[in-house]
This record gives C-alpha cells, structure tokens and sequence, in this order.
C-alpha cells in the first residue's frame, strides 16, 4: 500500500501533467462547441476560435422551435428510463440463470445471446418494421421500447453474466439451505451483489440508447414522439439546406448540457457502485 | 360566430363518422422539407380544398422524408402525392411498379390555360421522367446550374466573368495573384464537380452528342476525347493552383462560405444558391450568374445549359391517386407556378412561369434557359447509381492529384462497362 | 438430488423465458430473415425480389474491389484504436484508481465525448480540420510548420487517419471508465501483499493490476472489435466514404448499397459477411486473451 502510495507521489507531477493535457484536448472543443453556439455563422467563419463578438442568443430560440428539443428530451428521458429498466431487469435474471443455474442447454443460449452482439443493426430492419406494423407496436413507444430491449439484451447478458460468474456460489447455496427460493435468493442476495455489473451495463445501455437513431427513425413517425437523435438530424439536414450553424451548434449544446447534468448525477452513483465492488472483496 | 359553427359542425362530424366517410375525402401529401418549407404546399391545400370541399389535405414533411418513406413503400401504405426528395432512388421505385403511370392525367386539361397538361411543362424536364414510353416522376421547381462570381469583387479589379476557358485560364492567373483562391467547390460532394466542370467541358470538346452516348452507355463513350478533354481541363487547374487550397474536405456549405465572405472569386452551384445561403451572405454582397466557360473553338454550343428538376410522384397504391394527381396538377398551374417562383425565388418547369418580376439572382440564369439551343442534366446519376459513385470517385481523386486525366476516363468506362453489362440494371 | 435438479430446471425458466421471447421474436426473427434475404435480389422499396442464391456474395467476394478496400479500412481502424486505445486507457485507469487529488473530476471530464451525440462531434471535428480555419492548421502554423497545413479530410493520405482519431477522442473515456469499474474492485491488500514481496510498481501492475482486470480487459478488446468493425456515423458525416472511398468503412459501405443505391440484396449480404468477421475476430481475440479467470 505505501509502495503504491508512493509510485503515485513519485510520478505526481508528471501524472497531473498528462491528466491535465488530456482533459484539455477533451474539454477545448466542447468549450469551443458552447462559444459557437453563441455566434452567427459568418462570426465563426470568420473568427472560428475567438469569443463571440455579438452573443447570439437567438440561436437558441431559433434551434428550439426547429429542433423541438424540450419536447424530444422528455420522450427520450422515458424511453431510456424504460428501456434501461426492463433491460437490466431481464438481463440480470437470463444471466443469472446462465451463470449460476445447471439446466441442457445452457451453453447453446448463451452463445446465441452473445453472438447477438456482432449484428450491425441495420440488418434486420426492415424485417422488424413489417413485423412491429403487424402486431399494432409501430409509432408507438410499446414497440420503440421493445426493440430496444431486444436490441440490447446481446451484450447486456454478456456483461452480467461474467458478473455473476465471479460471484461466489456459495452464498447463493447458503441461502438455498436457509429456505429462500431461487427467486429470492437471486433478488435479495446475488442482485446487490452484481451491482458493480450492473452499473457498468447500465452505463453502456445509456449512451446506446440516448443516442440511437436508426430504430427509432423507422419505428417512430409522428412527431410529438420523436426522441433527441431524431430531432438532431433533422437540425442537421436543415442546417445543410439553410446554412445556420449558429441554430445547429445551439441545438447540440441544448441536448449536451442537460445529459451531462444527467450524467453529472449518474456519475455519483457509479462511483457508489465501484466502491461497493471494490468493498466486497 | 364562425368559429362556433366549424365546432359544432366537427362536433357533428365526430358524432357521425359514416357521414364524414361519404362526404370528405382526406388525401395524404408528403413533402420534403428542404430549403421551401412547408407553407406553400400547406396554402396551396387550403386553396384546393376550397375548390373542393369534399376534399380534406394532410400535408406533412421532414428534411429527410424519404427515409420514412422507403419503409412505407415496403409495407404499400403511402402517401397519395410525395416529393420524396432527393435522397430516394425514385427510378427503382419505378421499376418496381410502385409509381402510378401519369400518362391519362397529364392528357387532361390544364388547370388554368386552354392547353394540355402535360403541353404546360417545359418539354425536356418532362421528358425526363419518361420510362419505356410512358410518364411516371413529374417535374415541379427546376434549377439551372452553373458558375457563380462574386460581383463586388469583380468589379473592383475589373474582371469580367469568362465566356472561354482560355479567358478563364487568364483570369485565374490575375485572381490568383491578388491571394484570393479564383475556383473553390464543394469538394465532399463531388456531383457538383461533375456538373460544374466535367460535364460541361465534354460537352463544350465533343459536342452534347459526346454526353448523350457516355448517358446511353456507349462503348467508349467516357473515355472518348470530349471527356479526356474535360478531365485534362480539370487536371490543368488542379495543377496551376486556381482551385482553392482544401476545397476537397469542404462540403457544400462550407465551400460556399468561402464564396459568400469573398475567399474565393467563383464557385459552381446550383441556383438554390441564395436560398441555401440566404442568413449568412453578408450585408452589400452580389453575385451572379454564367454558365460555365467553354472552349474558344468547342464542338458545342455554348448556349447548352444545364437544368435539373425536383420531382414529385403519385404511388401506385395510393388509396385516392385521382386526387393526389389532380392536386398536383393545380398546383403546377400556371398561376401557382407564378406564385411559387416569386414566393420561393426558384424557377419552375411550367413554361411562362417566369413572367413574373424575377428575384435579382434569377434574372440571367432564366435568361440562359429561355436562350439555350439545348438543356441536358446528369440524368445518369439518378439511372445508374453504382456507376454514378464510381464517377464521383474517379472525379474526387483526378482532382485530389491522385490520378491522370488517362486514368480517371478509364476508371469512368469500366464503371459504365459494368453497369452495361449487367442485365439486372434497367437501362434507359 | 432430482428435486433439486427439477427445481433448477424450472428457476431456469422462468428467469430466462421473459429474454428468450423478447430476442427471440425481435431481434433473432427479423436477423434471420435479413439472412435470407442475402440470396435475394432487392432494391429494398417492394415486397418484389429475385432469388439469386449465393450470387451477392460471390459478387462481394469477387467482383468487388471497393468491399476489399472497406475491409482494409475497418482493420486499420481496428488495429490504430487498439494499439492506442487500450495502452492508454490502462494508463489513465491505473492512475486515476490511484490516490490522486481530483481522480473524479478528470474522470467525470474524460467521459464527456461520450455525453455528446455523434453529430456534434462529428460537426466539432469538421472544424478543427477545416482547411482555411481549422484549428489543427492554425496550431501548425503558429509553431512554424505552417507547411504542413492541408485539407485534412479531403486529402487522400490523411482522411482515414484523421477519422480515427476522432473515434479515438470519443471513445476514449469510455474504456477508461470501464477499466476503472475493474481495477477499482480490485481488493488493495493484493497490492499490500504485492509491495511487502518489494515489488516494484510496474511490478505491482503487471502481475497485480492486469491479471484482475483481465476479463475487464477482454470485455474492452471485444468492445473494441464491435465499435471499429461497426464504424458508421462518424464516418458518415464527416466525409461520407470520401474521398475517392478513402475513408469507406463496411457499414458505411453497407449503408450506400442499401439506401443510396438500392441494393438491399447486396447490403444484407454484406451485413452478414460483416457480423461473420465480427464473430471470428472476436473468437479469435476471445482465444488469445484466454486466461485462467481469477477468483477474487
């Protein structure tokens, strides 16, 4: 412990140097990114790098009448909100079956979850429109969530179930022997113990899905659905027919502040996470 | 007072759907959103239902409507009217027989002149969406295509826009010297090279029979010496430097800005130009028009110009394709045409749409049309997809230094070969 | 025995049942079906196709030099991230899993990309390559290089490059996170045991660090393998394949086929081959990186 205490001394400063410079490469551009969201577009050609010369906040109301972002975020906030519960839900239990459960057939399931993740997704869309219009789950969040949950089930299992299989089984048979069912056993023992894996699944399901475009542009045609990727592209391609940076870089600071807020708050909770499984071992 | 009456009566209305389905149709339009918006279409549908009352119009649209629209294609529940914009592969739509032949209707009379429909559009930009003889994408606003220079800057050196490539080899060479890049261009999307330089230069060498047969797939045709010409032209002022510095990682906005905030003098575009540019051109900027300089002794006439139309379909499986189409046609009447080229600043392909008071930009780029011996447009880009990416590329890299005029024609004939030889393609 | 047995059976199934029939029908149905359509010949805007059998893929494997050069593409995008990506995010986890003054702060800041979507860091980097005034050439100018300053994304030589970097800026934090959650859990007594052996901190790292992040590690390389392969938005808007297919990933490729050139067909074709490659690189990796797991 204080060997390693000290290599941290040791290499502070040189350390502290590398963190700093990374986090500027990262932090300049989105610095950069709020400071053109502030100026016309002929500002930014003209003095890309410089701060605003007349702030325009009008962009912002320009982007939020073309965008619709208020409206977007809250249907994207449901959806990832839904989606990521179900998904965490019904992945942790198939990966819990597959971890710690003896059943036939057990490896075969798991390679296909698994081999689910090197689909591209575009593949089997059009497959899944005709399908979700057949059963009334097109337009409507029911099908957007559902395919999202089927969409990500692949690596959510993957993730959890290597999770699981590093937790001890004896616990589990400790409680088998104390009179809990498995169901029990899995809610109250094995599950707040997977929280370090659920957590790192939540984390990749999150920026998935808050992001996906394809799926919800095929399954989602009204507007007063459309989630944020959606209504992004859309301020894309207006931007590639008016030309109005300024409302475009606007837009994308209005999508980018409140999910780092989200973020900023999520973070806490994936540190408690990572403390907990750096506790029990 | 009339408020409460459209209530009550749509509170009838609810009351009795039979009632609603015997006497109001309700047609779906779906539009694309580009730089016109939705607002005429939606006014135009006020109009028509008011001509029409048992008719009741849905319009809607996004900027990328033909997404939506490819699926529903699959699934035969469409639109009754679209302009499905320019990312659908319209034509395959019309192989696959899901385009409603528009040969009766454009038989019928015009909404508002003694003449047939279909005698009301400018003749070549009709013709183009003719497949086996029978009439299938009409054409509604047309853009002519050409050069653009910047007036002010023009006139303080006291340059005069070239009407020769020899003029323009000359020119360069003064821009050039004053720091300012003379050409710059849309270098990411690279049809607009196509149209802007290559095109026009095979046909200035070779006559627009050179381009017809490189169209109709001719053996030989694209790396015959109009086309060779061209891409030497290309090569030629890649390599004396008249084309701006980076131009090729620039897309069409950005390349446009460098126009509009006079960092370079000319740039080939379309006459959308102003629309697509409108917020950012600065206070006191002027720009006009030419077509694109041509050879001092060329094979062709200098007067072809090029012209290109925004296309609207009627889907064969509409459920009220007689009223999709009868719309379209009342809004391609002369007197709509009028409106929509003074409301949009574009120009139409109704012909006498543009007797009207041009906006400034349009003045000479209609005055070419109305004067051109001839118009042509890369129709082949819309026929031939995987040919017409393979020309894009050919065309990137002989102006990204990456290959020989020689080269680059040959790569041009392979890709035409291929699609020539592939029985799976229709051809045209 | 057989009561426990039967009682596990049934477990089994209802943990599973509720996953099976959400994949099953959403995602695993419609995969197969995008399989068959392999052998078809579809524009993709009709129910109308043509069986054509293996034909696509004979025309993908040997009539199709662009498919080849996507390939080439995608490796390099996986091999540049991985030789990059995985050092450094080893790094940047193993000092900020350290006792470092403000770990959360930098770690909170190197998952921004992350928080923005894909547009805007695509429309960001754009910026910073542009060639009349991108930042990249004003940095090399003001530090007399200004020779150097090009057209980045429109130069044949340093598209793809500068594409991938900008994967990596974006991703990034990301693995540094993930790899973090790991060596975060590793419990520290395995580092005092290590230093009362006197072992050096390399030492510690090597034979601590990396053996219990180990299937972290797999996870990240995995992860790896399906972002790099699967390549798509960044791409697409930052220089759509070009120039001159310079910068053409499969999926990219993959998109074209489909919806720009109306050959479903061959698109899903391709996404097959795509998810096959997927699949092997990935076994592969799987099967080098094996290791005994630890147990903690």
């Amino acid at each position: 412990m204080r060997t390693y205490l000290r290599m941290c001394k040791a290499t502070s400063a040189l350390t502290h140097g590398i963190l700093l410079l990374y986090s500027v490469i990262v932090a300049y551009p989105m610095i950069w990114l709020l400071l053109a969201s502030l100026k016309s577009s002929r500002d930014l050609f003209e003095n890309p790098w410089g701060i605003p010369v007349n702030p325009q906040f009008v962009n912002f109301a320009n982007a939020w009448t073309k965008a619709g972002i208020g409206r977007y975020f809250l249907n994207s906030v449901f959806v990832t909100a839904v989606s990521m519960f179900f998904i965490l839900l019904i992945g942790s239990m198939a990966a819990y079956a597959l971890a710690k459960l003896v059943f036939p057939g057990r490896g075969l399931i798991h390679a296909s979850f698994t081999s689910g993740m090197m689909f591209p997704v575009f593949l089997g869309i059009v497959p899944l429109f005709l399908l979700l219009r057949r059963l009334g789950m097109w337009d409507n969040y029911l099908g957007l969530i559902t395919a999202y949950v089927a969409y990500s089930l692949s690596f959510t299992i993957f993730v959890l179930t290597g999770f699981f299989r590093q937790l001890p089984s004896e616990l589990a048979e400790a409680g088998l022997i104390d009179g809990c069912s498995e169901y029990s056993v899995f809610l109250r023992i094995m599950l707040p113990l997977a929280k370090p894996g659920l957590i790192a699944a939540g984390i990749f399901n999150f920026f998935g899905i808050w992001n996906e475009y394809p799926l919800a542009l095929v399954i989602i045609a009204s507007e007063n659905l459309r989630t944020l990727p959606l209504g992004i592209a859309n301020l894309l391609m207006v931007q590639h027919y008016e030309t109005d940076w300024g409302a475009l870089f606007a837009g994308l600071v209005m999508v980018m502040l409140p999910t780092l807020v989200v973020y900023l708050i999520f973070q806490r909770h994936i540190t408690e996470g990572l403390t907990a499984g750096a506790l029990k071992g | 007072m009339a408020v409460i009456c459209i209530f009550a009566l749509s509170g009838c209305a609810k009351k009795k759907p039979s009632a609603v389905n015997s006497d109001k149709i309700e047609i779906e339009v779906a539009v694309f959103q580009g730089g016109y918006g939705l607002d005429f279409f939606e006014k135009a549908a006020r109009e028509y239902e008011k001509l029409h009352p048992n008719v009741k119009i849905k319009v809607w649209g996004n900027p990328r409507i033909w997404e939506q629209l490819r699926t529903r294609f699959v699934a035969g529940d469409v639109p009754d009217l679209c302009w499905p914009g320019w990312g659908m592969d319209s034509w395959a739509l019309v192989y696959d027989g899901k385009v409603m032949e528009m040969d009766k209707y454009l038989n019928q009379k015009a909404y508002d002149q003694n003449l047939k429909w279909k005698d009301t559009f400018l003749p070549d930009l009709l013709e183009k969406g003719k497949y086996r003889g029978h009439y299938y994408i009409l054409p509604f606003n047309n853009n002519v295509f050409g050069w653009w220079y910047n007036v002010n800057l023009f006139e303080k050196h006291g340059w005069k826009p070239p009407k020769t490539y020899e003029e323009l080899l000359k020119l360069c060479e003064q821009i050039k010297k004053t720091g300012i890049a003379p050409i710059t261009y849309q270098g990411k999307y690279p049809a607009y090279m196509i149209r802007g330089f290559l095109i026009p230069w095979a046909i200035s060498a070779g006559g627009l029979e050179a381009f017809e047969a490189a169209q109709k797939l001719e053996p030989g045709a694209w790396k015959s010496p109009a086309f060779l010409k061209a891409a030497r032209m290309m090569a030629e002022l890649r390599d004396k430097g008249y084309f701006q510095k980076g131009a090729m990682g620039m897309d069409h906005t950005g390349a446009q800005m460098e126009f509009v905030l006079g960092r370079a003098a000319m740039i080939p575009c379309g006459t959308w130009l102003r629309s697509e540019m409108q917020k950012q051109i600065p206070p006191g900027f002027r720009m006009a028009y030419f077509n694109p300089p041509v050879l001092a002794n060329g094979k062709g006439d200098p007067s072809i110009t090029q012209a290109s139309a925004e296309t609207w379909i009627v889907p064969k499986e509409a459920k009220h394709p007689d009223i999709g189409a009868d719309f379209f046609r009342f809004m391609t009447s002369l007197k709509m045409a009028k409106r929509f080229v003074q409301e949009k600043q574009t120009l139409m392909s109704i012909k006498g749409s543009d007797r009207v008071k041009l906006p400034p930009d349009l003045v000479l780029p209609a005055r070419y049309l109305r004067s051109a011996k001839a118009t042509w447009d890369a129709e082949f880009s819309d026929w031939y997809k995987a040919m017409n990416k393979e020309i894009e590329a050919a065309v990137a890299a002989l102006l990204a230094g990456e290959i020989s005029p020689e080269e680059c024609c040959e790569r041009m004939e392979r890709a035409a070969e291929e699609t020539r030889n592939d029985p799976s393609i229709p051809k045209h | 025995m057989t009561l426990n047995k039967h009682h596990k059976l049934k477990a089994a199934v209802v943990f599973l049942a509720p996953a099976l029939a959400l994949y099953g029908m959403f995602f695993v149905v419609p995969m197969l079906q995008a399989f068959y359509v392999a052998l078809f010949r579809w524009r993709g805007v009709s129910i109308a196709k043509q069986f054509v059998g293996i034909e696509n893929f004979r025309k993908l494997f040997t009539g199709d030099p662009v498919f080849w050069q996507c390939l080439s593409h995608n490796l390099m995008f996986l091999i540049v991230s991985f030789l990059i990506v995985i050092p450094l995010s080893l790094f940047f986890a193993s000092v900020l899993a350290g006792h470092i003054r403000a770990a959360e702060v930098y770690r909170g800041v190197f998952l921004f990309p992350n928080v923005i979507s894909i547009v805007a860091v695509a429309a960001l980097w754009s910026f910073v390559y542009h060639p009349t005034f991108g930042i990249l050439n004003s940095l090399l100018k003001s530090i007399g290089l200004g020779r150097l300053a090009t057209g980045w994304l429109g130069e044949p030589r340093y598209a793809l490059l500068c594409v991938i970097i900008t994967s990596i800026w974006y991703s990034l934090g990301f693995y540094i996170v993930l790899l973090l959650a790991g060596i975060k859990s590793i419990p520290t007594y395995f580092y005092e045991a290590s230093a009362l052996d006197g072992a050096s901190s390399w030492q510690s790292f090597r034979h601590v660090t990396i053996p219990l992040v180990w299937e972290i590690l797999k996870l990240a390389v995995i992860y790896l393998i399906i972002h790099t392969l699967n390549i798509f938005g960044l791409v697409w808007v930052m220089t759509e394949g070009g120039p001159n297919y310079h910068t053409e990933t499969l999926l990219t490729y993959l998109y074209r086929q489909a919806f720009v050139q109306s050959n479903f067909g061959y698109a899903t074709a391709l996404g097959v081959v795509v998810f096959a490659l997927i699949l092997g690189v990935s076994l592969v990796a799987g099967r080098l990186m094996r290791r005994e797991t630890v147990e903690l």
